[in-house]
């Protein structure tokens, strides 16, 4: 498990590629909490990324380590967060806004609608942005590269103008897109960008997530816990569980055939507006405390397939078919018939 | 124009029928606006948000009504005014033929052991200072439905078990912080059902809740429902939820309901343009589902100043010109399904 790279492209260089990346957070009193416990992952160049997992699953932890900005008392532990080449772990943090952050990785923030600061101009605040990446550009360019940015996600320039109360809660979402392009990055994560919205709202932020990356070749890591969301615009999925990435796979196949019983029951846990109406099933139990996670398989309190190996040894997180991850141990056994729970 | 069609409000005109639990009639509820006094002097007018503006349904004994809508439109005080946590600017609500507002406090007070209400959050609703027996028992030793402290333990526990909390012993003990979202969700419907009520008002039970503990929560109400004939009035901007959970549907839209009827016909064959727009916009779960999305230009208006005529016609990819003069009326088109819409009344 050491070493080991999920290698979904074959050939082809991802643009991210995290190794064996553990974030923990060290806490004053007790025992030390592990967001993200040796997790590898490869992000591609123009594809959109979901991550998914509960509350607490270290997915928002993981997002933080690509931009380097855990926070404390929060450490990134170990592994190597290779972005565009460079092993971001290693460089400080001058290099990290100098080079990376806003250049190549930008971040869109859960509830960012509200990140908006009420008394400056919704384009003065992108402008800013753009002024303090670029050395050698006038005010006025930079209020005119801000409109631009505007209109790339559906906002007409003379809005910029506005304060950012006078704008809708979907408006400042775009907004907030608007400003984590401001420097061409090559990636957005977005962290549960939609959580806030109404679903005519949400659907107009994915719509335009999508026609970026269609548009822009733009990288999108997307974190939700909706995996109706995901299934709407998203490539490929990683399903995350107590710190650790449990299945990895391109969207169809998670879907249609789900190997992890995890997966498999989140699935069933939704309802959902098409088809026949079915009874949900929620999992059972609660998800673990990530400063005591059981030993094993983490997921194995909660899984009706438990046998004695799972309380004891970990699954390897392994390819089971091209580009199907997965970490179980009876993935073979179960694969496409965990879906009964 | 609308010849025969029969409309909501004439529906609801007659005696209450024995199978309705709950009749609201013309509800409104105006909030003013906080201005400050000068402006008032000055303007001499004041202004109000028009959060429940004219709202009628039934809810049947033993079914569930859900209420949908997007944030802003009412739905939660709507939900408020039926329990009269809040008064009404107008309108009735008549629970078991009984007009709540008539009722004095005293009236009110036994009234209330027959209807309960879920909040949203189950960080909030909780006080953190008492246990969960004490959370749990305060609904008795509020209205005094006891016998002894033996009595009280038992049908605390009682409740616990009826929740999924077991075993109760362990869980009485312990103060909320102990518990997780889906626990403390679970104290706070036990804290309902422990009075035995006959209604229920969920005002989005799950939406702050772990997805993989959402379905035990909803699948909890429904057993409920089935164990004691519970009536609900289930409030949601979940779509899918509603139709999980509901008998009917009712769209809520700026105040007021733009489309009402049974569940699976509203989600099937939505007639109100907004429905449609709605429905086509929630995400599914299966990545090869090709739909077509309605797109709704603009923003949902402001709830002070609604526009005029119908309060859609602003984002209606349909709106014509009588929209903007003419407020449509909830018309039927099949039993129990109604809608409030120009465009289909014209088309026959």
């Amino acid at each position: 498990m050491s070493n080991f790279r999920p290698e979904t492209r074959k050939g082809e260089a991802p643009l991210v590629k995290i190794e064996n990346l553990k974030v923990y957070y060290f806490l004053k009193a007790g025992p030390v909490i592990r967001a993200v416990d040796n997790v590898s992952l490869d992000i591609y160049r123009g594809e959109v990324l979901g991550l998914a997992g509960e509350s607490g699953c270290g997915k928002s932890t993981l997002a933080y380590a690509i931009m380097k900005i855990v926070p404390k008392p929060g450490q990134i532990v170990d592994g190597r967060i290779i972005i565009d080449g460079i092993d971001i772990v290693k460089v400080s943090d001058r290099y990290m806004s100098k080079h990376v952050r806003w250049r190549l990785v930008s971040m869109v923030f859960q509830g960012a609608m509200n990140a908006l600061n009420p008394v400056f101009r919704v384009e003065d605040q992108i402008a800013e942005a753009i002024m303090l990446h670029e050395k050698n550009i006038t005010k006025e360019e930079a209020i005119e590269r801000a409109r631009d940015l505007l209109e790339m996600v559906g906002i007409e320039r003379s809005r910029g103008r506005s304060y950012p109360h006078e704008l809708s809660g979907g408006m400042r979402q775009r907004a907030m897109i608007a400003m984590a392009l401001a420097c061409n990055p090559k990636m957005v994560i977005a962290d549960e960008p939609t959580t806030a919205l109404d679903v005519v709202i949400q659907s107009q932020v994915m719509k335009l997530l999508r026609e970026l990356r269609d548009k822009y070749k733009l990288t999108v890591l997307l974190i939700t816990h909706d995996l109706s969301v995901i299934a709407e615009i998203c490539d490929r999925v990683a399903i995350m569980y107590a710190g650790k990435i449990v299945e990895l796979a391109d969207i169809k196949t998670i879907f249609k055939n789900p190997y992890h019983p995890y997966t498999a029951g989140l699935m069933s846990a939704f309802p959902s507006i098409v088809g026949p109406k079915r009874r949900i099933k929620g999992i059972p139990g609660f998800p673990p405390d990530l400063r005591n996670p059981p030993p094993g398989c983490r997921f194995h309190p909660r899984c009706p397939y438990a046998q004695e190996i799972c309380k004891s040894k970990e699954p390897e997180f392994r390819e089971i078919k091209d580009g199907h991850f997965v970490a179980c141990h009876f993935a073979e056994e179960l694969g496409g018939k965990v879906i009964e729970w | 124009m609308s010849g025969e069609r029969i409309t909501l409000e004439e529906a609801l005109s007659g005696e209450i029928p024995d199978n309705v639990l709950v009749r609201v009639l013309n509800l409104r509820k105006l909030f003013p606006v906080r201005t400050g006094f000068l402006s008032m002097l000055l303007r001499g007018e004041r202004l109000f948000v028009h959060a429940v503006d004219g709202v009628s349904f039934d809810i049947l004994r033993g079914e569930t009504l859900a209420l949908v809508g997007e944030s802003g439109c009412g739905k939660t005080t709507t939900g408020r005014l039926i329990l009269r946590l809040i008064e009404p600017t107008s309108g009735k609500v008549f629970f078991d033929k009984i007009d709540i507002f008539s009722l004095d406090k005293k009236e009110l007070q036994k009234l209330r052991t027959r209807m309960q209400m879920i909040f949203q959050d189950p960080y909030g609703s909780l006080n953190p200072r008492l246990t969960i027996f004490d959370t749990i028992a305060e609904p008795l030793r509020l209205h005094n439905l006891y016998e002894d402290q033996e009595d009280l333990e038992n049908k605390v526990a009682k409740a616990l078990e009826e929740v999924g909390l077991t075993p109760p012993e362990s869980f009485m003990i312990r103060y909320p912080h102990e518990l997780s979202g889906g626990q403390r969700q679970r104290v706070a419907i036990a804290r309902a059902l422990i009075v035995n009520p006959e209604f229920i008002v969920a005002d989005e039970p799950v939406s702050m809740i772990d997805v993989s503990l959402r379905a035990g929560i909803l699948n909890l109400m429904l057993d409920l429902k089935e164990k004691y004939k519970m009536t609900y009035l289930f409030i949601t901007h979940d779509l899918a939820q509603a139709r999980y959970m509901s008998d009917h549907i009712a769209v809520m839209y700026l105040g007021k309901i733009v489309e009402i009827g049974p569940t699976e016909e509203v989600i099937r064959e939505p007639l109100h343009p907004y429905t449609k727009a709605l429905i086509s916009n929630v995400p599914i779960p299966d990545p090869e589902a090709k739909r077509e999305k309605i797109i709704l230009k603009g923003e949902v208006p402001s709830p002070i100043n609604p526009p005029p005529g119908c309060r859609f016609h602003t984002r209606c990819p349909y709106a014509k010109d009588i929209c903007k003069k003419k407020e449509p009326e909830l018309l039927r088109y099949s039993p129990n399904h109604y809608a409030a819409c120009h465009l289909l009344s014209s088309i026959e």
